[in-house]
């Protein structure tokens, strides 16, 4: 049984209170607790709503974490370096464009995208293409546009307007930000020995390694090469590899997933606390206009899919402008993704980063702007 | 290799991921998961009930080998957190806390070129003497108010009855409130408050916090629209009863 010298204390915390969880459950025979007297009042009202918006969010992005996850997984076992340099465009620009088209055979959603990005990126995928594919695909891929023309009654300018800016500014944003990491990864553990981070029980070794135009940590994984050369029967060859991709996809649940709670506790908070008239009242004016629409997309942390929807109110108090570049901005950068970003790119690099996502959004939307379409 | 050893980290996290799989299908069970999403979003959630399971079956097999890092993952307790919440806390009239922060979806944002809309519309029984004081009763919110905005003239002078919470802002003119329902996109964090427009002198005698059955008499109402600079019909209710119900299994309308 547990060794007990080596259950430390904090662990004997973190075992009391998951105990305390499932006593919780147990005694109240999993029904809710009524609001009773002390409860009853703003505190209750807050709380309720706060946990609802919260738990709305999550069981929205689970199932896209997961996918993501699992996305992930499958590009760790099955795809190797060479192949993806063998795929990667030698110009660049072929490369960026390649990358932002990649939402319409790939159409994932801004929490999904996340560990996506991460994995190609340790696996020798150039840094401005990776970002470029990280805020192109939440935007231009066909659910989102389609919604999009739903939300606006069909009206196809909007809707081109948010597709062909948005992949333009997601080129923009990466081939800027590309050259930002200069010569080394943007990634948090790239300089973390064991940087595979699986949890598995199997020994790094890592080697620099040029892919591409850009120097790589490579972590070999003999787990990999081990399936592959051995003469085992396909049955257990099977197994072993979805027993890997399914031990990956829960690492990197467990990875990303915290995160994703942290950014969604803090947006279902902003969204609880802050009333959208004092967001608004900040100006409807052609620049004021813009950075209240960024500001109330980096605070909603919306869906892609459902922004539209909640654009589409504002219409007739904010200018154009404003409305495209909130359903651009939003997708690339809000509170949720934002803190979910935070855990896998280094401080230094994604304030960075989000510096150029806010001048390049916010330059497009002035742009509509002032064109005046 | 002495004896079986625990992987504590294993355990724990497959107790984590036990209960998320059993917060989703408690509430999938109860009819509660359409209090927080758009029942399009449903199979997405059944698809992650299954692969939690499968997470979990692969995470029982991880119990008794051994990691030699053997940490403790301290992340685990940001995962307590929204389980915490989500059983202990009873979210009662969502709709009428949710109003308060969220916008109005003003009804002329609703356009008139929409296809799609039509098949959905319910159509009312044509407009002759005798109907005109039989109150329409109102089951399909959504389709009445896109109806309402759509073909204005087929409400002119009927009597309706509409249930829905109430809704005021600041702006509105005296004695006038907005019958409404949360309208619900993708998930409960992107809800609007939607509904019909209402006049009605004892309006203070209405609480706010509650839901209402409220009766009267349409009529039609000129305004001017930012949207498509010009001028646009809109429907009015001139309330004549409101009555008190409970809320809805399923407050929320969706578009």
């Amino acid at each position: 049984m547990a060794e007990k010298d080596l259950i430390k204390k904090q662990d004997k915390v973190l075992l009391m209170a998951v105990a305390l969880i499932v006593g919780v459950f147990i005694v109240f025979n999993l029904t809710r607790l009524p609001n009773f007297g002390l409860f009853d009042n703003l505190k209750a009202m807050f709380l309720d709503n706060f946990t609802v918006i919260l738990i709305s969010i999550l069981l929205e992005a689970i199932p896209f974490v997961l996918l993501g996850a699992f996305v992930s997984s499958l590009i760790q076992i099955f795809v190797s370096e060479a192949m993806i340099a063998r795929l990667i465009p030698k110009s660049r620009i072929l490369g960026l464009f390649a990358a932002s088209l990649m939402g319409f055979v790939f159409p994932v959603c801004e929490c999904a995208i996340v560990p996506i990005m991460r994995r190609l990126l340790k696996k020798g995928v150039p840094l401005h293409i990776a970002l470029t594919f990280m805020l192109a695909v939440p935007i231009a891929n066909p659910i989102v546009l389609l919604s999009t023309y739903y939300a606006f009654s069909g009206e196809v300018t909007i809707v081109f307007l948010r597709g062909v800016l948005g992949i333009l500014a997601a080129i923009t944003i990466g081939h800027f930000a590309g050259r930002l990491a200069g010569d080394t990864s943007p990634l948090k553990d790239a300089t973390i020995k064991n940087s595979c981070s699986c949890g598995f029980e199997h020994d790094h070794e890592t080697a620099v390694v040029q892919i591409g135009l850009m120097p790589v940590l490579k972590p070999i994984t003999h787990e990999v090469k081990t399936i592959k050369e051995t003469r085992l029967s396909v049955a257990v060859r099977i197994k072993e590899t979805l027993k890997q991709v399914v031990g990956h996809t829960s690492h990197e649940f467990y990875d990303v997933g915290k995160f994703l709670i942290i950014g969604a506790m803090l947006s279902a908070l902003m969204q609880t606390v802050v009333p959208r008239e004092s967001i608004l009242a900040i100006g409807q004016g052609n620049i004021a206009s813009v950075v209240v629409m960024m500001v109330m997309a980096f605070v909603l942390s919306l869906c892609s899919e459902a922004d539209a929807f909640i654009a589409r109110t504002f219409m007739d108090q904010f200018t154009t402008g404003s409305i495209v570049g909130f359903m651009i901005f939003g997708p690339m950068l809000d509170i949720k993704n934002t803190i979910m970003l935070s855990g896998v790119m280094k401080p230094k690099f994604l304030v960075k980063l989000m510096g150029i996502i806010v001048v390049v959004c916010f330059a497009f939307a002035m742009l509509v702007n002032i064109s005046g379409i | 290799m002495k004896g079986k050893k625990f992987n504590l980290d294993a355990f724990l996290w497959t107790i984590i991921l036990s209960l998320y799989g059993y917060m989703i299908l408690e509430l999938v069970i109860t009819g509660d998961i359409l209090l927080f999403l758009h029942p399009k979003m449903l199979i997405y959630v059944y698809l992650a009930f299954a692969f939690i399971c499968i997470l979990i079956l692969y995470q029982v097999t991880k119990w008794f080998q051994i990691k030699s890092s053997r940490i403790v993952k301290k992340g685990y307790l940001i995962f307590l957190v929204p389980l915490i919440l989500a059983f202990t806390v009873n979210p009662e009239d969502i709709s009428v806390q949710m109003a308060e922060n969220k916008g109005l979806y003003v009804i002329s944002n609703v356009d008139k070129g929409t296809e799609v809309k039509d098949a959905s519309i319910t159509n009312m029984p044509a407009i002759s003497a005798s109907s005109l004081e039989v109150p329409y009763y109102v089951s399909d919110f959504a389709s009445t108010l896109v109806d309402m905005y759509l073909s204005p003239e087929n409400y002119d002078g009927r009597t309706i009855q509409v249930t829905g919470f109430l809704y005021r802002e600041d702006g509105f003119e005296p004695n006038t409130f907005v019958v409404a329902r949360m309208l619900l996109n993708c998930c409960a964090a992107d809800a609007q408050v939607a509904g019909i427009k209402c006049e009605w002198d004892q309006m203070d005698t209405l609480d706010f916090d509650k839901w209402y059955l409220i009766e009267g008499k349409v009529k039609l109402v000129k305004q001017y629209s930012e949207l498509i600079q010009g001028e646009e019909t809109l429907t009015v209710i001139s309330v004549t009863k409101a009555v008190e119900v409970t809320e809805p299994d399923n407050p929320y309308i969706y578009p």
